[in-house]
């Protein structure tokens, strides 16, 4: 690994303590096993290339989360131009690996937010950042985020709605 | 969101086994990706960059005014832009904020500077905080914030670049009891 300028044994060390949460967040994001691996090698690959100091263990994390989340917009891009049904069907086998009964209802509620808004829900409901933490995390104002999690809340209640009478 | 059941599932979910392998085996999926996307839109890409420039030039070019636009309006010194025109100047009630959604069209550096308030990126990434410069070149979508916002004050960012100093004025207009946006040099 000579053209790196971090030690596999740093490497191993961030992979063992964000990779899960990573994946997590990517996984809701983009709704695809294989986009979310993606997107999180792809921030490991930023990491091992970069020679950022970290300041403390929570900008250490807020990095790797944002650099996560700016991937997941990337390929959130692409995607949008491929087959929306190709896509759907992709997700669905995706999610059926770590979901069952109900919890699909959730998924497919937050899978149709918008971005900027999912991202918000994830951190803050789903990974349980406080609203200070995903503001600095995303670099926002705390009232922007809370602004995005009231319409998030409101949007998922209408989805969640719909779903069950569906 | 108070699902146990999807909750627990989700908290459940590790990274596959085979990702750090992956990651430390086959480093570059990004600039495997990134060749297949350049190859397939390099020629859009320059015809798109080309047509940009060129309507830069054209907008701005001869012009003695940054090129700044609120919604299809390019701002000028005699320019007024009142809230009752357009929806690009937005006061958000509910957070008690005032926004000012703008593009910057311009061939040159632009340096901005709110005075008040903050200013964000279409991603809603701050770019820029109080008394702070920063550059912006070519096309950018941004959003000024002022927090909080009194009809009795003014609020200012200072533009500068290639044509000189400027102040971009915000103020709260009694007789249309709106506000306003207008460029001074």
């Amino acid at each position: 690994m000579g053209r790196f300028p971090r030690a596999e044994k740093d490497i191993a060390d961030v992979y063992n303590k964000y990779s899960d949460m990573l994946f997590r967040v990517a996984l809701m994001h983009s709704g695809n096993k294989d986009d979310a691996m993606d997107a999180v090698q792809d921030v490991y690959v930023k990491y091992m290339g970069s020679n950022v100091l970290f300041l403390s263990s929570e900008h250490e994390k807020a990095w790797f989360i944002r650099a996560l989340i700016n991937r997941c917009h990337d390929i959130s891009r692409k995607n949008s131009v491929r087959n929306h049904d190709e896509l759907s069907a992709a997700e669905n086998i995706s999610y059926n690996e770590y979901f069952s009964g109900d919890s699909f209802l959730v998924t497919d509620a937050i899978e149709k937010l918008p971005e900027k808004i999912k991202t918000v829900i994830i951190l803050h409901y789903l990974e349980g950042f406080s609203v200070e933490e995903t503001a600095k995390i995303l670099k926002l104002s705390s009232s922007a985020v809370k602004m995005r999690l009231s319409r998030g809340r409101d949007s998922l209640k209408e989805l969640l709605e719909e779903e069950m009478y569906v | 969101m108070s699902d146990k059941g999807f909750m627990a599932e989700y908290k459940s979910i590790k990274a596959p086994d085979e990702l750090f392998d992956k990651i430390m085996n086959d480093p570059l999926p990004s600039e495997k990706n990134n060749i297949r996307v350049y190859i397939k839109t390099a020629a859009g890409i320059a015809a798109a960059l080309i047509i940009t420039l060129i309507s830069a030039f054209a907008l701005t070019g001869n012009s003695s005014t940054p090129g700044i636009f609120i919604g299809d309006e390019l701002l000028t010194g005699e320019v007024l832009i009142t809230s009752a025109d357009t929806n690009g100047i937005m006061l958000a009630r509910a957070v008690n904020e005032l926004c000012v959604d703008f593009r910057v069209e311009e061939k040159d550096e632009l340096s901005l500077t709110p005075e008040n308030g903050f200013v964000l990126n279409e991603n809603g990434e701050i770019l820029c905080e109080e008394n702070k410069a920063f550059t912006v070149s070519s096309s950018s979508a941004l959003r000024w914030t002022v927090p909080f916002p009194e009809e009795n004050s003014i609020y200012t960012m200072n533009i500068s670049g290639k044509n000189g100093e400027f102040t971009l004025t915000l103020s709260f207009d009694r007789q249309s009891s709106s506000w306003t946006v207008s460029l001074n040099k």
